[in-house]
């Protein structure tokens, strides 16, 4: 049996939201952000920006000196996360092996069922025009023999295209196709390679598996596969289990205020384990992770005995981290996260132990059923009581925020 | 520009074969028209399942939200060109 693999990349997903709700937008540059009179990083940006040179995760200052005229949207992840789940109920109409990439990507394996639309190029339109008649959104549509190559077929169509990529044209698509193009290359390695001659799969493949494994180890393995254009990944439609639980946050306002970080550390921290305690994990090793206003970025990790999914308990355990880092900058992104995840749950031995757990039970459950955040640690209130700078940037002045990011204070 | 609003509002509203058409709001006293939907989605506030629609009339973009729980309505954000 042909293996057919189907990927599909909304386009500049958020940014197409935001022109779906405000038709006024559609066909201007537009930046997904956070709440703009904050610092942020641009989230999404729609393809009139990206023609001016805007990628996602950009400064704004720096977005707006590439394209000016952008209008600063403050981002909706509500409504993004419901839209992504109606394309991926419709796509499940069109197979049984759905995997959901990201909130906006997913690979299909139609192997089974294309003939049923009337082969590949059918199945692939007819996806396309589901998508677009329920969401008013257009995606990219790449259909390949694996997901590499799915992956890669969309990308070279974007936006709002449909490229098959059959197996007999692998060789010299592949021989051509410049090496930033291919999934798991990044910006780093190209130009690593570049400074080597190497530009494109073909030249890749010329140096052989063998010097790729010496040079990058297990990776070199992976570099010389896919510059072939192999992969034997399967489409997984049950997400495995996480290797890790962890948040991170750019501050909105860069900072070496103790307190300030130490709340916000915290804050981190009761997030991780509220998901820990969402799929019952337990933890062993503490990551901290910490970007300073340069960019220069810092990620130190511990492994302890036991990582409970107490956010007091990993908050304790992230601070001796943090307190191990020397501030020479102020801070832009503290991230934490847990990881040598298990599902064991050992019985708590005390009954400060088991008070806590019930407080843990009782919390989380009036925040299930009366929304997020209902209920929070009293510090929380700390990292709102220091307020940012307000930015000067004339790009700001499209905003203002009668109720902006407001705390909700339980009554 | 966007503003955030989160201010109660009366709607008229046709409920037929499991769609809604919304016909006009009143906020501030003043009636709105609804031209068109340009988007829909749901969300959850703890249990109870919201309704969010982005309203236009052609010079605004009004996103409004429904309760079925508690049957009310607010107006959340307006965009304003």
């Amino acid at each position: 049996m042909e293996r057919v693999i189907l990927h599909v990349d909304m386009d500049a997903y958020f940014a197409s939201v935001e022109q779906q709700i405000n038709p006024s937008l559609r066909g201007r540059p537009v930046l997904v952000c956070g709440n703009p009179l904050t610092k942020t990083v641009v989230a999404s940006a729609s393809y009139e920006a990206k023609r001016q040179g805007v990628r996602s995760g950009m400064s704004i200052p720096e977005a707006l000196k590439l394209c000016p005229d952008a209008i600063l949207v403050p981002g909706n992840p509500i409504c993004y996360a419901e839209t992504s789940r109606v394309v991926f109920s419709l796509l499940s109409l069109f197979t049984d092996t759905l995997e959901i990439y990201s909130i906006d990507e997913a690979f299909l394996d139609v192997s089974r069922t294309f003939p049923l639309f009337g082969g590949k190029g059918a199945l692939g339109r007819r996806i396309k025009e589901t998508i677009r008649k329920k969401t008013g959104l257009t995606c990219s549509v790449g259909m390949a023999p694996n997901k590499l190559l799915a992956k890669i077929a969309a990308s070279l169509v974007k936006p709002d295209g449909l490229r098959i990529i059959e197996e007999k044209e692998v060789p010299e698509l592949m021989s051509d196709l410049p090496v930033e193009e291919v999934p798991g290359i990044g910006p780093r390695l190209a130009s690593l390679l570049s400074d080597w001659g190497i530009t494109t799969c073909g030249q890749l493949q010329r140096l052989g598996e063998n010097f790729l494994i010496t040079r990058f180890g297990l990776r070199g393995r992976f570099l010389y596969q896919a510059a072939c254009g192999f992969d034997n990944s399967p489409v997984v439609p049950t997400p495995p289990q996480p290797k890790s639980i962890g948040h991170s946050y750019t501050l909105p306002f860069n900072t070496d205020h103790t307190d300030f970080l130490r709340s916000v550390l915290f804050r981190l921290a009761e997030q991780v384990a509220a998901r820990m305690r969402q799929s019952s994990f337990h933890g062993r090793v503490v990551t901290v992770c910490l970007r300073l206003d340069d960019f220069t970025t810092f990620t130190r990790q511990r492994k302890f005995a036991s990582v409970p999914p107490d956010g007091r308990r990993i908050f304790t355990l992230a601070w001796q981290i943090f307190s191990s880092f020397t501030l020479v900058r102020p801070v832009r992104l503290l991230g934490i996260s847990v990881s040598e995840l298990s599902a064991e749950t050992p019985l708590p031995l005390f009954p400060e132990e088991k008070t806590r757990e019930n407080l843990f039970h009782t919390v989380d459950e009036i925040n299930r059923r009366l929304g997020e955040n209902t209920v929070f640690p009293a510090t929380f209130l700390l990292e709102k009581m220091v307020k940012p700078p307000v930015p000067k940037t004339h790009a700001f002045q499209f905003w203002r925020f009668k109720h902006s990011d407001t705390t909700r204070i339980p009554t | 520009m966007i503003t955030e609003i989160n201010e109660p509002i009366k709607v008229a509203t046709i409920f037929t074969q499991g769609k809604v058409k919304i016909c006009w709001f009143i906020w501030k006293g003043k009636r709105r028209d609804a031209v068109n939907t340009t988007f829909f989605w749901k969300s959850y506030r703890g249990e109870k399942r919201i309704y969010h629609f982005a309203l236009s009339n052609g010079q605004e973009v009004f996103e409004i939200s429904f309760c079925p729980e508690d049957l009310s309505w607010y107006l959340d954000r307006v965009h304003l060109k």
